[in-house]
């Protein structure tokens, strides 16, 4: 059987989620399909009704896609509600290499990830330093509170 | 330099009873050295990487980060059907009369998901 599957997070401003993550994970802004000027023109063309669409919904892109195909599409749907708890999923960013490499070489690296993201918007939450552990790691916030870890 | 997702992390009361639905949901595999009770289970699919791991607090409110699965061998309504019969829960029937449409579900711990319509049926309009 064959499936594919998208990421979709609730947010409340969509181009300011676009513009953060796809700096963080080297994603570009999705054009519309089919030569439409706007994904909200698309979504119209597609029948969905004016009244399902919040104001500006579309207007400029709301999902990132990975230009190498490796990872899944994103959609940053804008929600009226905020954020209130924990979030039950979330994002691990990849950029140590892995327990093959030398715990040094991935601290460095984890360390240069974490300064370019809170560059980007992001903020740390916690530095999770346990050599005992071979473990060098980053709880972080997104721009909306989002948590994700960088390892 | 940007970063990898490498996985998608979610919290569980029962990892392996959780991650072995979503295997069987996207057709992807459990990692051979997860066994029942463990605190934590691996199920890899051709798009992501899903790790499930035990956390004490239970699910409280709508989760802010979801999946959309779109079916690419067959249509949007006979994967509901399946996806039901695994042991997912109808959360929004959100179809249209003119079969355009998604329908929300829960997973077994009450994480919403929605089903889309497949490859097929969005090629045909």
């Amino acid at each position: 059987m064959e499936m594919t599957l998208q990421l979709t997070i609730d947010c409340s401003d969509p181009q300011r989620m676009v513009t953060f993550w796809a700096e963080a994970l080297g994603y570009v802004p999705e054009p519309p399909p089919g030569g439409h000027a706007t994904w909200r023109a698309y979504w119209a063309a597609m029948g969905v009704p004016e009244a399902e669409l919040p104001t500006c919904a579309g207007d400029v892109p709301e999902s990132i896609i990975d230009p190498a195909g490796r990872g899944p599409r994103v959609w940053f749907q804008q929600v009226p509600e905020p954020k209130v708890a924990k979030n039950r999923w979330h994002f691990d960013l990849k950029v140590g290499g892995g327990r093959d490499v030398p715990l040094d070489v991935r601290t460095q690296r984890v360390k240069t990830e974490v300064e370019r993201l809170v560059k980007a918007g992001a903020a740390v939450l916690r530095i999770k330093d346990e050599p005992d552990m071979g473990l060098y790691a980053a709880a972080m916030h997104d721009p909306e509170g989002n948590e994700f870890d960088v390892v | 330099m940007s970063s990898l997702i490498r996985h998608v992390t979610i919290d569980a009361a029962d990892p392996f009873v959780l991650a072995s639905f979503w295997a069987q949901a996207l057709d992807g595999s459990l990692a051979d050295d997860d066994f029942p009770g463990d605190p934590a289970a691996v199920v890899t699919t051709t798009a992501a990487t899903l790790l499930f791991v035990r956390v004490d607090d239970r699910k409280a409110v709508k989760n802010r980060v979801h999946l959309d699965l779109q079916p690419q061998d067959r249509m949007r309504d006979e994967e509901v059907e399946r996806l039901l019969s695994l042991g997912a829960t109808l959360q929004g029937d959100h179809r249209r009369p003119d079969g355009t449409g998604w329908v929300t579900l829960y997973d077994p711990e009450g994480n919403e998901f929605c089903v889309e319509r497949s490859a097929a049926e969005l090629a045909n309009g």
